[in-house]
């Protein structure tokens, strides 16, 4: 039952190939049953033209087997006889029945017509024959058998009337039938090849609709066989079958997808993961080298700071004050300096540092060095990573005024645009050459490695450059700008909000 | 692909239905067995003639069947060339029959049965020529030996007045050894008896001959023969192939009878003279529809006679003569 419902109410594949062959067989059926009723009509038309010859002859006959039985009565008086003669007489009575079709404006029917009460008086007449034989009136039941042949000779006239005039009338039908035969066998084949064609044409469209599904499915496998997952869509209403293989092949396709770019996506970050590791790594290793830098001026920190403190105590005694105060910025330095890399410390301690340098420098270099500050006081509290600032002062003393005869002035300013904080170290030195410029532009610092000395804390361009991108998570975190002989100008990018994460 | 194979089936279908519905129209069209329009009338009437396939005959059964179908009546027309008229009134008397009409040249040959018939409640009407013996019911009719005064008077204007005349009888006269003048001679006898110059050459019966051997004949014989009075249309119109072919058009003046194209062509073109209309179509008519007022229990005269007219030339150019 349920069967029987899903193959009524589903558009399934067994419903369609059903639907197919029933749609076909019908077709089939109807110009079968159609041709045949019009042959059969054709066949029951020339049959009928013989119907009514046929039965006047049947009942010509049977008034030979009466009047044989009325001779044979009246000859023999034999009641065998007259068994039969009421027989028959019963069968033209009944046939007289059937003749009787009134003044019909019909020609043959009018004939039918006078041919019934023909046969009725011939009736009357036999029944009058045997009457007379009965009463032994030999004269008049041999005059009433004569009248009785010569009233189925009026039947024979009449009935010959009507084959005549049904023979004429049915002749030129017949002629016109067979004339017209020819046309309608035409017509026939004409119907019955369209039928074919319809089969042919309904074999197409249910062969379409059946595979077609299922070849666009197979395209688009042999599409994702080869790796192209973005696939179309199959559009239009299909079978059953169809539509759940259809439905299935997206969504597994979808899944796949989905696990391949979950897949892709994980790698990448496994890609990430390993490349922050190997910056982790290369970042540490270069704090272990600052360390070991740093280690390496702090052979015995504590000898320099008891030795620095030592000369501070001798220089108060002595009331030496200028010499106090440069042992104590220098011890000051000194500790700024020993401190670890991996701290965080603010621009404030930054430019405080970078004060207490300068004032070691001017007692060195007096009024031929000049630091001057223009400082937002808002934003000095932003974090950054230690000794930044003093390496890049150090560059300008030590590399832009290595040359000069004027007064040499670095001008450090801080100013807040945007989301951004810029601090600016510019000095009047004699610039970077050009060829050392473009590799600054590509964060290639490598170059002013070579010019390292021991008049600076030991920390390169390189190393103030990749603590800074790693705290910033920024490559585009410094920046060189310079004219040879005109000046440098270094400025920190420091973005507001990444210093929050930190 | 898939709308145009949608499309060309409908196109099929549509041409399938088509055919199917026009091959089952020509199977209706070319059935033997035609519609029966058949009605079931009241009076069943027998018309005994001896003559068929004339041109009166035919006008005359033209106006019988059309009268038939207007009134409530069926007929059946027994011909004495196929049957006796014992066998036929035999018949007649057992088929129930309501009417006779004889439609005989003499009428008075069926008296004996239409006695019998009119003794069995059968009605009797005769056409053509009146037999009082006959015991008629109603007699219908044109007075033929006005007919015959008529043609008469048309030969004496066409041959002014004098000259010979011979008379071709068609198929609704009989040529019996010994009979008496029929009606119709013996209007044109009457006319000729008045006027010593009007001769009545020879008479001749369409019946025996064809009318154009008859003609041959008139020419080869009569050398002066000025007139032919012809009673069938059909004679007429094969003795103006005749004179046409002799070149006698004009010296040989024909007075034809009937209404046909062809006569009324002739007439047009000065080879017939004019012609004596008998409306036999109407005969045929008045003959049924009296019989039906007799059999409905309607009185009507027993005698009514059809006039004739007469169609020339003149007539013809006359407005309204075409």
């Amino acid at each position: 039952m349920e069967r029987l419902r899903s193959l009524i109410f589903h558009n399934t594949l067994k419903r369609k190939v059903f639907s197919f062959i029933l749609v076909v067989l019908i077709s089939f059926i109807s110009g079968y049953i159609y041709t045949f009723y019009l042959t059969s009509k054709i066949n029951e038309q020339i049959n009928q033209m013989f119907t009514i010859s046929i039965q006047l002859n049947k009942m010509l006959d049977t008034m030979d087997q009466f009047e044989n039985n009325i001779e044979n009565y009246l000859s023999t008086k034999s009641s065998d006889s007259l068994v039969l003669y009421l027989d028959q007489y019963n069968i033209l009575e009944e046939t007289k029945e059937t003749l009787d079709f009134g003044n019909s404006t019909n020609d043959t029917y009018l004939k039918l017509n006078d041919i019934g009460l023909i046969l009725s008086h011939y009736l009357d007449l036999s029944d009058q024959a045997i009457e007379y034989k009965r009463a032994r009136n030999t004269e008049k039941y041999l005059e009433t058998y004569s009248e009785i042949i010569k009233y189925r000779n009026y039947i024979e006239i009449k009935s010959s009337e009507i084959e005549n005039f049904e023979f004429k009338t049915n002749l030129d039908s017949y002629l016109e039938l067979t004339e017209k035969l020819s046309d309608i066998q035409f017509n026939l084949f004409i119907i019955v090849t369209l039928l074919v064609i319809l089969s042919f044409l309904f074999v197409y469209s249910f062969t379409t609709n059946v595979t077609q599904p299922i070849e666009e499915l197979s395209e688009r496998a042999e599409a994702i066989a080869r790796g192209n997952y973005n696939i179309k869509k199959i559009n239009g209403n299909h079978f059953y079958e169809a539509e759940v293989l259809k439905t299935t092949f997206f969504d597994m396709t979808a899944h796949i997808n989905q696990y391949i770019n979950e897949l892709e996506d994980k790698v990448e970050t496994e890609n990430k993961l390993r490349i922050s590791e190997t910056e982790k790594l290369k970042m540490q290793n270069m704090l272990r080298q600052a360390e070991l830098v740093a280690l390496q001026s702090q052979i015995n920190p504590h000898f320099l700071f008891n030795t620095l403190n030592a000369g501070l105590q001798l220089a108060n005694i002595e009331g030496a004050d200028r010499t106090a105060s440069f042992l104590d910025d220098l011890s000051q330095l000194f500790r700024y300096n020993i401190q670890s890399m991996d701290n965080k410390v603010t621009l404030g301690s930054e430019i405080e540092n970078v004060k207490k340098y300068y004032s070691l420098m001017h007692v060195r270099f007096g009024d031929q060095i000049s630091i001057q500050f223009d400082i937002d006081k808002s934003v000095i509290g932003i974090e950054m990573p230690p000794l930044i600032l003093q390496p890049l002062v150090e560059n300008s003393i030590i590399h832009g005024f290595k040359n000069t005869l004027t007064q040499n002035v670095v001008k450090i300013s801080v100013i807040k645009e945007g989301a951004f904080i810029f601090v600016k170290l510019i000095d009047n030195g004699e610039g970077i050459p050009i060829e050392m410029l473009d590799a600054f532009e590509t964060h290639h610092y490598e170059a002013s490695k070579k010019i390292r000395s021991g008049h600076t804390t030991g920390l390169g361009l390189n190393n103030v450059y990749i603590r800074l991108k790693n705290f910033y998570g920024n490559d585009d975190v410094l920046k060189f700008e310079s004219e040879v002989g005109q000046y440098t100008l270094v400025t920190i990018k420091i973005p507001i909000k990444e210093t929050l994460h930190v | 692909m898939k709308y145009i194979v949608q499309a060309i089936e409908i196109a099929v279908i549509i041409l399938l239905v088509s055919m199917s519905v026009f091959t089952y129209e020509q199977v209706e069209q070319a059935s033997i067995i035609k519609p029966n329009e058949e009605q079931i009338k009241t009076y069943h009437v027998a018309v005994v003639t001896d003559t068929t396939g004339s041109y009166a005959s035919d006008q005359f059964f033209e106006g019988l069947t059309l009268g038939a179908n207007d009134f409530d009546i069926v007929y059946e027309l027994y011909d004495t060339a196929d049957y006796d008229l014992e066998t036929i009134f035999d018949i007649i008397l057992v088929t129930h029959i309501d009417g006779v009409i004889l439609k005989l040249d003499n009428n008075s040959v069926a008296t004996e049965y239409a006695l019998e018939c009119k003794s069995k409640g059968i009605y009797i009407e005769t056409i053509g020529n009146d037999d009082l013996e006959s015991n008629r019911d109603l007699y219908i009719g044109t007075n033929k030996f006005n007919t015959g005064k008529v043609a008469a008077s048309l030969v004496e204007k066409a041959i002014d007045r004098q000259g010979n005349v011979a008379v071709i009888l068609g198929a609704e006269y009989q040529n019996t050894p010994n009979q008496e003048p029929n009606n119709f001679l013996s209007g044109i006898y009457d006319t000729a008896n008045d006027n010593p110059l009007f001769n009545i050459v020879d008479i001749r019966y369409s019946d025996d001959q064809r009318a154009e051997l008859i003609m041959d004949i008139f020419l080869k014989e009569q050398s002066h023969l000025k007139a032919v009075v012809c009673t069938d249309p059909t004679d007429a119109v094969r003795i103006t192939r005749v004179l046409v072919d002799k070149n006698k058009i004009g010296s040989i003046k024909i007075i034809a009878s009937g209404d046909t194209p062809e006569i009324r062509e002739s007439i047009l073109n000065d080879v017939i003279e004019a012609s004596i209309v008998e409306d036999y179509d109407e005969l045929g008519y008045l003959a049924m529809e009296n019989l039906y007022s007799l059999l409905s229990g309607n009185g009507v005269s027993s005698y009514v006679s059809i006039p004739v007219k007469v169609i020339d030339k003149d007539v013809l150019l006359s407005p309204g003569g075409e």
